[in-house]
């Protein structure tokens, strides 16, 4: 698997996991950003963008895009699934097999 | 009816009368200033109770600003911190599996 696409599926990982942490609340984008700057202390502002608009397309987060500038995410209920592991994954996210037992 | 009064009687009655128009109003006054002083006591009184409970309320208020950075942590804090390391985690299973693919 070559490192971009490793990256990039990661990420729409991490963002979700860092998303479900958050509710019921919807998270700023800066605060997205910051959270996986520290997992990635090269992600770009676009590069978050264009995952939180690629997980956005698969309607497992919310999107609200402020006049100002500002994005804000908000997971959806598949996007709480897929995080909880109730629902299948699909290509695209890199989210690990379930190697914990709750 | 005729009465027939002299001159230092009239004065001596309007003296009396005088003197006991002034006793009344003092003793009303006097009244008067003892239940304003109650009614202002009584206000004194409420008004040293509630500032009590401010400067209580103020020194409870500080004891728990104190006390917060021990008790709790920020909600943004304990979700970046989680998220890494869960990422970790998830970093270190995929090269253990990577590892064991391998062998």
């Amino acid at each position: 698997m070559d490192y971009q696409r490793h990256r990039r599926e990661a990420m729409r990982w991490n963002i979700l996991q860092m998303l479900y942490k958050s509710r019921p609340y919807t998270t700023n984008e800066q605060f997205v950003l910051n959270v996986i700057g520290t997992i990635y202390p090269d992600v770009t502002a676009l590069e978050l963008r264009q995952e939180l608009d690629y997980l956005s397309d698969r309607k497992m987060l919310e999107l609200t895009r402020q006049p100002s500038g500002t994005w804000f995410a908000d997971l959806t209920r598949l996007g709480v699934d897929l995080v909880e592991y109730t629902v299948e994954c699909g290509p695209g996210i890199a989210r690990p097999v379930k190697y914990w037992s709750e | 009816m005729i009465i027939e009064m002299k001159f230092w009687e009239v004065l001596s009655l309007l003296i009396g009368f005088m003197g006991f128009v002034f006793a009344a109003g003092k003793i009303l006054m006097a009244q008067v200033e003892k239940r304003l002083d109650i009614r202002f006591g009584a206000l004194e009184e409420a008004r040293k109770e509630t500032e009590t409970g401010h400067m209580r309320m103020e020194r409870e208020f500080l004891e728990f600003k104190a006390t917060l950075p021990l008790e709790y942590v920020r909600r943004d804090d304990f979700i970046r911190s989680q998220t890494v390391i869960e990422a970790k985690l998830d970093a270190l299973y995929s090269r253990l599996d990577a590892i064991g693919k391998q062998k």
